[in-house]
């Protein structure tokens, strides 16, 4: 089992420890899995969309793979993979797991 | 044969005793349920502005007709894409006695999605759990018996390759069809939502408000929670409107205020809540699933040995279909001169006599049989094969992952590439392939591109001509020019039509073993449509530029040309002639121009640089490579996008052809 690396909590400016923020899909390293915080809303029919296919607030992911050149990303949820392109990834935030 | 929609389904609904519709997602083999069960004869239907179809045709079992409704593959029936548009609005305007759900087993999960939404809608449902023997063979356990009493429906365990189980599917949807044939159920969803869809069901109903489609109060009442756009503005419309959308708002903001989350949203989570509980119900595991699947996943996708795979399977998709391809086409070509040619001879001579009628019926049946055999059977027919091959292994998903950044450039996404890649070997299954880009300004930007790919023909001549007579430098030159003017016109049309390529989501299915039977049944399908459209326009185009050559008045079109031909593009006149003729196939271009010359120069003429100079053969082989690819693909172009927008792509190429043509004239010396 490989060891993983503790992230430093964050914090907010005076020192108090804040929750961690969520970050847009595509930056989960490969491998990585996280938690779906949000999805930009200014989308309606992507929204819906992802919906559909499960990628919903509070389901979890895994990264498998990140293509090269700015390509897609490829997920899995559940039983199901999907490639997601980057401008889709971006609206999707999760919290790393 | 294409039926334009809804009063077409409708017509075709009304001679029919019965018909069922097919639904399920993407890729879980409904398509082979489709085929299995139907076999020839099928029909389309399309919407006006959609490029999606809907595939018609009927089966008979115990001696009854039954009518099947090829809906596209979609994870859910909302408004939000075209597929799913398409889908919901042929299930809505044929009103089917009964929808056969296609399942994957292997991901049941995902999959009951479908089914409780159509169930939502209160239509007859029957399950086809297919793929079962690959869930088996993967360690899952699915009592069917168990999700049938669970979904409240008909369930049946299917290979649908194999046709196992579709007999029984058939009689379960006679079944199903029947008035108070199988008591029909609907999902239940936690207590608040049901209580939202009770009160605005009730609502409809108690207001006598007549429903569209037939659709029961719950149905309704479901689409106006999810916020589909149609069903909103169709209750707008309605004179108790107001009231009704009172109430939508109402319980809509009742649900979003309990859950932190709008309704559409909450609803779509119960769903995928009550499909997952159910699943967990019916499937067991014995065995942890193999790792070799995603091993292969990651071989493919990853970018240090997925690229260097991809280069490697491209090249070889490739130099199959341009040596296999050209192998063929001499084969072919030669038994073709060797026996068809003097035995057609002989019979339209007998019949015809000697004159100008019996050549130009040689011109038809003779070279243009054969015209159609040497490109269709050789390079459509293996281009197909070996696209068979990608899709049913799955190699296509990883092939579209890997590429997309490169396609996004063009306008395009990662499905594109195999289509152009093929436009190398030939532009008429390139164009066909294109169909699995799903909105029209792809389709536009891909055709367009797949137009400038030099196809096979085109490099004959490029050979024939450039290398042989000018040098190889300047014949790679011409492919490098080529390929600059295809990027350009790429990137500018990709920045001048309306609209923006859309983010690619794309499911990416898993490996599976090819099967040797439904790669040839896909194989024969779509050779059928390329015979059965690009056939009789070579043939007749043959028979016309036959019919101008024979009589002479092949050379009236001198004087006209001249401007263009000898002003702009400074070639002899002959050249253009040929050129013009070439629009039947291009590597007729070269041998004509031979004939020409020797019929307007005398007999002594053997090589080309005893009219033409090194420059003036290079511009000729840049205008031939990049004007229409031929006549076979504008026929095959109008057939997917429309006569309009075929000829508007053949009059890009031609501009483009004459400037770059012009522009070389001037330029470029030898």
């Amino acid at each position: 089992m490989a060891h993983r690396k503790h992230r430093p909590l964050e914090r907010f400016p005076d020192g108090a420890p804040r929750a961690e923020a969520a970050i847009p899909l595509h930056r989960l390293k490969p491998g990585k899995s996280g938690i779906i915080a949000r999805i930009e809303k200014e989308e309606p029919e992507l929204l819906k969309y992802l919906a559909t296919l499960g990628l919903l607030p509070q389901t979890k992911v895994e990264v498998e793979e990140v293509a090269p050149f700015g390509g897609p990303i490829l997920v899995r949820v559940g039983a199901s993979r999907y490639a997601l392109g980057r401008k889709v990834a971006a609206k999707i935030l999760v919290k790393e797991t | 044969m294409a039926l334009g929609c809804h009063s077409g389904i409708a017509r075709w609904k009304e001679r029919l005793p019965i018909t069922f519709a097919l639904a399920g997602n993407p890729n879980v083999g409904k398509s082979s349920v489709f085929n299995w069960l139907t076999g020839m004869g099928v029909t389309t239907a399309n919407y006006p502005g959609k490029t999606v179809e809907v595939n018609l045709a009927t089966t008979h079992f115990k001696d009854r007709e039954i009518g099947i409704m090829d809906l596209p593959g979609t994870y859910a029936l909302g408004s939000v894409s075209e597929d799913q548009w398409v889908a919901r609005q042929a299930l809505l305007d044929a009103d089917p006695d009964a929808v056969l759900v296609i399942v994957d087993a292997t991901r049941l999960e995902r999959n009951l999605y479908l089914p409780l939404q159509l169930l939502d809608l209160g239509l007859p449902v029957v399950v086809a759990l297919n793929l079962i023997d690959e869930a088996w063979r993967n360690g899952l356990r699915i009592d069917h018996h168990r999700l049938s009493r669970l979904l409240g429906v008909p369930v049946v365990p299917t290979v649908a390759i194999r046709g196992q189980g579709l007999d029984q599917l058939v009689e379960m949807g006679c079944k199903a069809a029947q008035p108070n044939g199988l008591p029909r159920v609907t999902p239940r969803y936690g207590m608040d939502v049901e209580d939202a869809i009770g009160a605005l069901s009730d609502l409809l109903a108690k207001e006598g408000i007549a429903l569209p489609h037939g659709l029961p109060p719950r149905g309704v009442a479901v689409l106006l929670l999810e916020e589909d756009e149609e069903f909103l503005t169709w209750a707008r419309a309605l004179p108790e409107g107001e009231r009704v959308l009172a109430k939508v708002a109402e319980v809509a903001s009742s649900i979003a205020l309990r859950h932190g989350e709008p309704a559409p949203l909450w609803i779509a989570r119960e769903r995928h809540g009550l499909a997952g509980a159910i699943a967990a119900q019916v499937q067991r595991r014995v065995r942890a699933p193999s790792k070799a699947q995603d091993r292969l996943w990651r071989l493919t996708t990853a970018p240090g040995t997925g690229y260097p795979l991809l280069v490697l399977t491209l090249a070889g998709l490739f130099a199959f279909l341009f040596f296999v391809g050209n192998f063929l086409s001499d084969l072919l070509g030669g038994v073709w001169q060797a026996y068809a040619s003097p035995l057609i001879r002989s019979v339209v001579q007998l019949a015809a006599g000697e004159g100008i009628l019996s050549k130009t019926l040689l011109w038809g049946l003779d070279a243009g049989i054969n015209a159609a055999l040497s490109v269709g059977i050789p390079y459509v027919l293996t281009f197909y094969f070996l696209l068979s091959i990608l899709e049913d292994t799955g190699y296509l998903n990883s092939i579209a992952f890997l590429t997309d950044p490169f396609m996004h450039k063009l306008g395009l996404h990662g499905r594109a590439a195999i289509p152009l890649v093929a436009g190398a070997g030939c532009n008429v299954p390139a164009i066909m392939g294109i169909r699995v880009l799903t909105t029209m300004r792809e389709r536009i930007l891909a055709s367009t591109l797949v137009c400038l790919m030099p196809c096979s023909a085109r490099t004959a001549v490029i050979a024939g001509a450039v290398s042989k007579y000018v040098g190889w430098g300047p014949a790679v030159g011409i492919y490098l020019i080529v390929a600059g003017i295809a990027f350009s016109a790429g990137w500018g049309l990709n920045r001048v039509l309306p609209g923006h390529s859309a983010g690619l989501v794309m499911e990416m299915f898993p490996f599976r073993p090819p099967s040797l039977s439904k790669m040839l049944r896909c194989t024969w399908y779509r050779f059928r449509d390329f015979l059965f459209v690009a056939t009789p326009v070579v043939l007749a185009g043959s028979l016309v530029l036959g019919l101008i050559y024979e009589t002479g008045f092949l050379w009236a079109f001198t004087a006209p040309l001249a401007p263009v031909v000898e002003g702009w593009l400074g070639l002899p006149a002959v050249a253009g002639l040929t050129l013009v003729f070439a629009v039947l196939r291009k590597e007729l271009a070269l041998q004509l121009l031979v004939t020409l010359a020797i019929a307007k120069y005398g007999a002594g003429v053997t090589d080309l640089l005893q009219f033409m100079d090194r420059s003036q053969i290079f511009t000729y082989t840049l205008v031939n490579t990049l004007y229409i690819p031929c006549i076979a693909t504008v026929a095959v172009l109008a057939k997917e996008l429309g006569w309009r927008r075929a000829l508007g792509i053949s009059g890009f190429t031609i501009l483009l052809a004459l400037a770059a043509g012009g522009i070389a004239h001037r330029l470029i010396a030898f």
